[in-house]
This record gives structure tokens, C-alpha cells and sequence, in this order.
């Protein structure tokens, strides 16, 4: 008998038939096959082999752990879930397989010898933040140039974090300090999921020390304040986590390079190098509370980051070397030597254990105490996302404002779901990303994180409904979130007039540039910087502006990105009583407002400005040549 | 057949989701054999199987409370089995090991026949993803679309994949296979 089907066909079949795992149609095509196919036959014969020498393997001495585990349980170490978290619907949760599968294609990337390329240094920190527990580390700190009279201090934090969301950091001041007037820079930081506490010496300009604190005791100049009903993942409360795990600082592939591999400590290390202004989550972590010296945005940092564990060893700031930086210094009045060490931290001991004392995250109730205004309740009424990423269900109630928001976590990563009305204006939504949602799902707006928010996603609900979703995840799985989620998502008003009669509209990308004859397209964007958001508005007497953001994808901490404006017709620019420097942008002269950072020049009668965050006259100068 | 368990008495799951410890130590009994198989293939370490299955059944018991029989048990605790395993390959860098023969012998029973030996080497030279559905089909007796759950992936993907891993196992043991196969 001749097969009808070929080999070919049949053969990827044939482990599911030995297994039993094929329709009984297939089976009966393949079975046929094999009748009249010797060489199948060999092939369904060396499969069957296989398999049963590899059940035969399943015999093993196989350890009794019952003992152990039960002694563990026992210990009180381990307790079952609170049971209101079992009310919370896991949206069907695929065999509640989904919401605990790690991603399984996540493994450690083979690095032998090879230097790890920053993408994959970003992906390593992603998956350590996700299955980061607990964590305790003292750190040296030394830092330079903070006053004139005190040019060196030092310090040391101890830090513990318990994930997701408490934390102790102890910052003591070493300093020998000129004279007992001195405020030593002591701060306690401790909070968990509802509270959240600090102190700290009580503000004092740099300049106005030492007399501006008060001489006798400390107890006077002590500032604590305390936060109650504290939201989950709160930003106005927020923790500074980066210093565990700079899970933000290297958010984005684009923002550090990878310098080499070093030794710190006694352990094996990646060297990064980054300006400060991609560093900020990271050098701030430590100085949550107290005074500390500024640093330029453009001031190299040099982090060096645990090859194993993906915890920072050790970091260091360093004075920048432009002359744009010699000027912001000499504003500030500090008295930086170009490329000396301003700042260095050092981890002296780090580990994981396992079962920190309760009382280490017990927080103390004394301070000036402010309502978060959240209460927890499971009776809320939140669109779920069918996909979370793999996070658990972890808190939900509402805020004082009658938001109502679901939390879910795992390690240190976090998704937190707002729900309300009137959660945000049409306005503070221009600077943010349209994305048009996968599966047809509507629009949504992006924003990336700042310094103390995660990656949020805005979606437009019915008349003035918004749902929010803020995350400590990558740009992409929140967009996924976003498109999971029950309801999909419109644009805001297209086109909106405001009160004096501007009338604003969004306008499409890419080709923004294109909008007026006069708007002119950068050839040059900083590496990371892509245009992002688009308006353009008209005023009554029919001058026209173009306004494009050029943005980050994951995070910025130093403003809202790049903005371009473009304006006509316009004959003179706009008084101003600020300082500025005259500028020289090819053939025009442009003036350079450094407090807020922007460059503006008239071009004809075309007005134009770029304003870059983190003050860098370089940039703009090269952004505005390029147009 | 090896590895296939029948589903636990409701009674005694619904009283160790209440936190009956006695209950839920008759659950850690009847599978901590498989879950120490799992761990024991997806990390190639026998140290690291004792760790794992005792995360596991920690895990196991802290969220039991949410398991709700949307899947059978054995595949939900064989998802978070290799959750803890993959979690504990990641944090400890320990995949060289999974090659690492020296450490797979040290516990061989010697009565063993050598061809186990043998098949035991080959399957730890898997790649993860194709040793991952053979160990659950094949050695926990789970079905495709089970397997398919604990690993989150198309049921197709299995079914490739527990494919192309016995292609391999029979190209890397080819004698030997079909010299068992000759005797049988």
C-alpha cells in the first residue's frame, strides 16, 4: 500500500501519537502511513525507545524534605496569604500559571569573557528587581566641595529593604565639623506599605550655615514628619530604591555605556559610565533627607555594578569639564576643580538574608504628620488588565479623592491601576506620547518616568473618565498592560480652545515638522531623544506655533525632554528680565537663558527655541544648528 | 505509570488552605517526589533540587489560599516549581552546571544500570526549553496541555519541542536506544 501523506507530514507527529496526544482522525492518518513506511517505522520505533528509557530513568533516591519543610512552616516564618487577597479575581489567570511564570526566556546571558552589552546589563537588573526579596547594605560615603568651610565630609548608610515597598535607610554623619554649630547630616528614613517616616536636619542653606542652625541642641533642628494611609507605590512618598537595585538609572540601554570589567570590594564588577542627569535615582537614593552638594547634569558617573547580583558596589561623581558647567558652578558658587571627585560611595557589606528581625521596618509615629488619605478596601471598582505581567495582586482601596486603584507587585517591580474621573486635564497631557494600542484598543498616553514616578500610561474613558497605570516595568510590558485592559481608549479632545482664545490641536507623527512652511526639522537629536508629542496652536491675530517634544522612551529625571518651539510670524523676541548669554547659531545670534535652560533665536520672522532639560548650551547649540 | 499522580482529596486541600499544617503535610508528601524530579533535571544540581523544593512547597503553601482548581494541582505546583527553579538558575548563574557531569554522578545510585547513567547525561545536555516538556511529559507523566500550562507556552510549542528533545536523545544514545529497543 502506497502512504498518502509523505514522511515529511507525519513525522513531526509522531511523538503525539506514541503519547497518545492526536485526534483519532490523525492518528488513523498517520498509523496508515507507517502501515506502508519502513522508514517511518524505524523513526516511531527510535522515538518509542526514548521515551521509555527516559521513564525508565524517573528512579531516583529522592531526599525527604517533609521534615524541613514543615519545621519551616512551623518557625511562624512562613504565613498563607491574607485571605482578602484570595477575593481578588486573578482575571482567570491561566491555570494561575501565568501570574507566577518568570519569564522563562529571561536566563542569565552567556558572558564569557565578553563584556555585557548595556542592553543586557538592563534586561539582568529588570529580572534581579523581580526576584529581589530582601536585601541589607552599609555603605561609605564621601563627599567634596559641599561648603567652604567643610571640604570633606563622610558618612555612612546602612539600608534594608524588605520588597515590595519597606524600607530602613540610616544615613550618620562622621564629619568633623568646625565647630559644634554644625548640624550633623543624620537622617532615618523607615516606611512600608502604609506609612512612611523621615528625619532629617531641619533646612538650612548651605550658605547661611553654620548660624542658621540653631546652637544648643540638635532637638530643635530636627525636622520628622510622618505620612499615614500612605497610597501604595506612592511618588510624594517615595522610596529610593535604585540604591538596591539602579533598576530606573538603567532603565534605558541608551543612557550608560559600558566601560570594561573592574574588581571592587573583592568581587567582580561592570564598570558604567553615565552622565549625572541618568544617574539621579541612583546618587539621590542615599539622600533621601539632609543637605547634600548639587551636582551639574552633564558630571560623569562611574557606577560599578555587581556582576552576579546586579547591586551596586560602588559609584563616584565627578566634576564636568565644560564651560558650560564652569558657569553653573560659578552661579551656585561652588568651587569644583574640573574632573575631581565630588562624591564617592562605596558598599562595604551587601546580602540577602533570609528573615530580617520584624521590628527593623517598624515605623516610629512621632512628627508632623500628614493624611496619604488612602484606605484600603477590596471593594473597589478597577478595570482589570488581563495581563499584569506576571505581578500578584497585592494592595487596593481608594484615595481622598475618591480614585479608586488596584497594586500588584512581585520582587521589586510594581503596577499600580488608577480609576476616576477628572485624574488628569487634556493640557498636561501634551507633552505625553499618543500610542495607538494593539488589537484595537483605542489611543493611550505615555509618559516616561521621573524622578520619583514610574512609566505611566493615561487612558481616555467615556466622557471624563481616565484610567491610569503607573509601573516600574519597561515602556513595552506597560503598553501591553495597557492594551489588556477591559476598555480601550480614546483620544483626548482633538482640538481644544483655550480661554484667550488660542486654539491648540495634536498633531500627527512622524512628519510634525512638516506643519508650517516655516517649522524647521533638527537633523540632530541626542541619542535616546525621539519626537514624541506634537501641537500646534493658532492665536486670534493668526500667529502660528509648532510645538514638538522630543522625549526619552523610559525615563527622564531632568524636566519634560527637548521642546522645540516654532513660531510666525514673529519680528523681535520676547522681553526678558533674566540673565542671558548671546550665542552665536550659524548666522543668527540666539540668547541662552541658562536657569531654564533654553536657547531662542529669530530666524526672519520666524521665532524659534530649544529648550533642553539639564541646562547643556552644547546640545542646544548643536540642535539648533542642525535645523 | 512512573510520575502520575491523582488529584489530592478535596478535603484535605481545602483544610491546608486554611492553614492546616497536617493537611498540608500530606500534600508535601505525595509531591515532593515529583517536585525534587523537576528541580533536580531543570538545574542538573543536586543541591540546588533540595533548595528548590523546599521554595517551592514554602511558595506552594503561602499562596495555596489562591489556587482555585482553574488547573489541576499537580500542574500548578509544577509551575511554581520551575518558577523557583528558573528563579534560582538566575540568581545563582548556576548554568555550567547543568554540563557538569561530575556533580550529576555523585549521587548515581551503583546498582543502576550504566545505560541510566548514560540517558541521565543526555537529557541534562538538553537545551532547557526542549528539557523542560520531556522531563514533564515523560518523567511526571503530565499531558501536553498541562505541560503546556506550567511552561505558559502553546500547546504546538510542546508538541514540537518533546518532539525535538527524543529526536536528540535518540541521535546522542543511537545504539544504545536501539539496542533496548532490539531486547524489547
Amino acid at each position: 500500500m502506497r502512504p498518502e501523506t509523505t514522511c515529511s507530514e507525519v513525522r513531526g507527529d509522531l511523538s503525539a501519537l506514541i503519547d497518545g496526544e492526536l485526534s483519532s482522525e490523525r492518528a488513523a492518518i498517520v498509523e496508515a502511513h507507517l502501515a506502508g513506511c519502513a522508514s517511518c517505522r524505524a523513526e516511531e520505533a527510535s522515538l518509542r525507545a526514548v521515551r521509555r528509557l527516559v521513564r525508565v530513568q524517573a528512579v531516583e533516591d529522592i531526599p525527604d524534605l517533609a521534615p524541613k519543610i514543615m519545621a519551616r512552616i512551623a518557625a511562624g516564618r512562613v504565613q498563607a496569604l491574607d485571605p482578602w487577597r484570595e477575593r481578588f479575581r486573578i482575571a482567570a489567570v491561566s491555570a494561575a500559571a501565568a501570574a507566577l511564570i518568570v519569564l522563562g526566556a529571561s536566563l542569565p546571558f552567556d558572558r564569557t569573557g565578553d563584556i555585557a552589552a548595556a542592553s543586557d546589563i538592563t534586561h539582568e537588573v529588570r529580572a534581579a528587581a523581580r526576584v529581589i526579596d530582601q536585601y541589607r547594605a552599609t555603605f561609605q560615603i564621601v563627599e567634596r566641595g559641599w561648603h567652604p568651610d567643610v571640604p570633606v565630609r563622610r558618612m555612612t548608610a546602612d539600608i534594608s529593604f524588605r520588597s515590595p515597598e519597606d524600607l530602613r535607610l540610616e544615613v550618620r554623619d562622621r564629619t568633623e565639623y568646625p565647630s559644634e554649630q554644625w548640624p550633623p547630616n543624620d537622617v532615618s528614613l523607615v516606611a512600608t506599605s502604609a506609612k512612611w517616616w523621615i528625619e532629617e536636619p531641619s533646612s538650612c542653606p548651605p550658605a547661611a550655615l553654620p548660624q542658621c542652625a540653631s546652637p544648643v541642641t540638635w532637638a530643635g533642628v530636627t525636622e520628622r514628619r510622618v505620612v499615614v494611609d500612605r497610597q501604595p507605590f506612592d511618588g510624594s512618598s517615595s522610596l529610593p530604591t535604585d540604591i538596591v537595585l539602579p533598576l530606573e538609572t538603567l532603565a534605558s540601554a541608551e543612557s550608560f555605556d559600558v566601560e570594561g570589567t573592574a574588581t571592587i570590594t573583592g568581587r567582580r564588577a561592570y564598570e558604567l559610565h553615565l552622565p549625572y542627569r541618568h544617574a539621579v535615582p541612583l546618587v539621590k537614593a542615599l539622600q533621601a533627607g539632609g543637605a547634600w552638594r548639587e551636582f551639574h547634569p552633564l558630571d560623569p558617573v562611574a557606577l560599578w555594578i555587581d556582576a552576579e547580583t546586579w547591586f551596586p558596589l560602588a559609584f563616584e561623581v565627578t566634576a564636568g569639564t565644560s564651560p558650560d558647567r564652569a558657569l553653573w558652578a560659578e552661579r551656585l558658587e561652588l568651587d569644583d576643580r574640573p574632573g575631581a571627585t565630588l562624591l564617592r560611595v562605596t558598599a562595604t557589606r551587601f546580602s540577602e538574608p533570609v528573615g530580617a528581625p520584624s521590628d527593623i521596618f517598624r515605623v516610629p509615629s512621632r512628627g508632623l504628620e500628614r493624611d496619604g488619605g488612602f484606605t484600603e478596601t477590596i471593594d473597589v471598582d478597577v478595570p482589570e488588565p488581563t495581563y499584569v505581567a506576571g505581578l500578584r495582586p497585592y494592595r487596593y482601596g481608594q484615595t481622598a479623592e475618591g480614585h479608586q486603584l488596584a497594586t500588584y507587585t512581585e520582587g521589586m517591580n510594581y503596577l499600580k491601576v488608577v480609576s476616576g474621573t477628572r485624574l488628569v486635564s487634556a493640557s498636561a497631557l501634551q507633552a505625553a506620547e499618543e500610542i495607538e494600542l494593539p488589537g484595537d484598543k483605542g489611543v493611550a498616553y505615555y509618559l516616561p518616568a521621573t524622578e520619583t514616578l514610574g512609566r505611566r500610561i493615561d487612558l481616555i474613558v467615556g466622557r471624563d473618565g481616565v484610567i491610569q497605570l503607573h509601573t516600574n516595568l519597561p515602556r513595552a510590558e506597560l503598553i501591553r498592560i495597557a492594551a489588556s485592559l477591559p476598555t480601550g481608549g480614546r483620544a483626548v479632545m482633538d482640538r481644544f480652545v483655550k480661554g484667550s482664545g488660542v486654539t491648540i490641536q495634536r498633531v500627527d507623527l512622524p512628519g510634525a515638522f512638516d506643519t508650517f512652511r516655516f517649522s524647521a526639522e533638527p537633523g540632530y537629536m541626542p541619542s535616546g531623544y525621539e519626537a514624541r508629542s506634537a501641537m500646534r496652536a493658532v492665536t486670534i491675530d493668526g500667529v502660528r506655533t509648532l510645538t514638538v517634544y522630543l522625549r526619552q522612551a523610559e525615563a527622564e529625571f531632568d524636566g519634560l525632554g527637548i521642546r522645540i518651539v516654532q513660531s510666525a510670524p514673529v519680528d523681535f523676541l520676547p522681553p526678558s528680565s533674566e540673565e542671558f548669554v548671546e550665542v552665536r547659531i550659524g548666522e543668527h545670534v540666539g540668547r541662552w537663558a541658562a536657569e531654564r535652560g533654553e536657547l531662542e533665536w529669530l530666524d526672519g520672522h520666524t521665532y524659534r527655541a530649544v529648550s533642553v532639560p539639564s541646562v547643556d548650551l552644547y546640545t542646544a547649540v548643536r540642535i539648533a544648528e542642525s535645523m | 505509570m512512573e510520575g502520575v499522580l491523582d488529584e489530592p482529596d478535596p478535603q484535605i486541600l481545602s483544610r491546608a488552605r486554611r492553614g492546616d499544617t497536617g493537611a498540608f503535610e500530606v500534600l508535601v508528601r505525595a509531591y515532593q517526589a515529583d517536585v525534587w524530579r523537576l528541580s533536580l533535571h531543570l538545574t542538573g544540581d543536586y543541591n540546588l533540587a533540595d533548595d528548590i523544593t523546599q521554595d517551592a512547597f514554602i511558595r506552594v503553601f503561602r499562596f495555596l489560599p489562591r489556587y482555585r482548581g482553574d488547573s489541576k494541582f499537580s500542574t500548578w505546583v509544577f509551575a511554581i516549581t520551575r518558577n523557583c527553579a528558573l528563579d534560582e538558575l538566575r540568581r545563582s548563574k548556576r548554568r555550567q552546571v547543568l554540563a557538569d557531569r561530575a556533580k550529576m554522578e555523585r549521587r548515581v545510585e551503583e546498582v543502576e544500570h550504566a545505560t541510566g547513567v548514560e540517558v541521565r547525561d543526555a537529557i541534562a545536555a538538553l537545551p532547557l526549553e526542549l528539557r523542560e516538556p520531556l522531563v514533564l511529559i515523560d518523567m511526571l507523566g503530565e499531558s501536553y496541555r498541562d505541560a503546556a500550562k506550567v511552561l505558559g507556552s502553546p500547546e504546538g510549542t510542546v508538541k514540537s519541542r518533546v518532539h525535538r528533545a527524543r529526536q536528540q536523545l535518540a541521535e546522542v544514545l543511537g545504539a544504545s536506544a536501539k539496542e533496548n529497543h532490539d531486547e524489547a
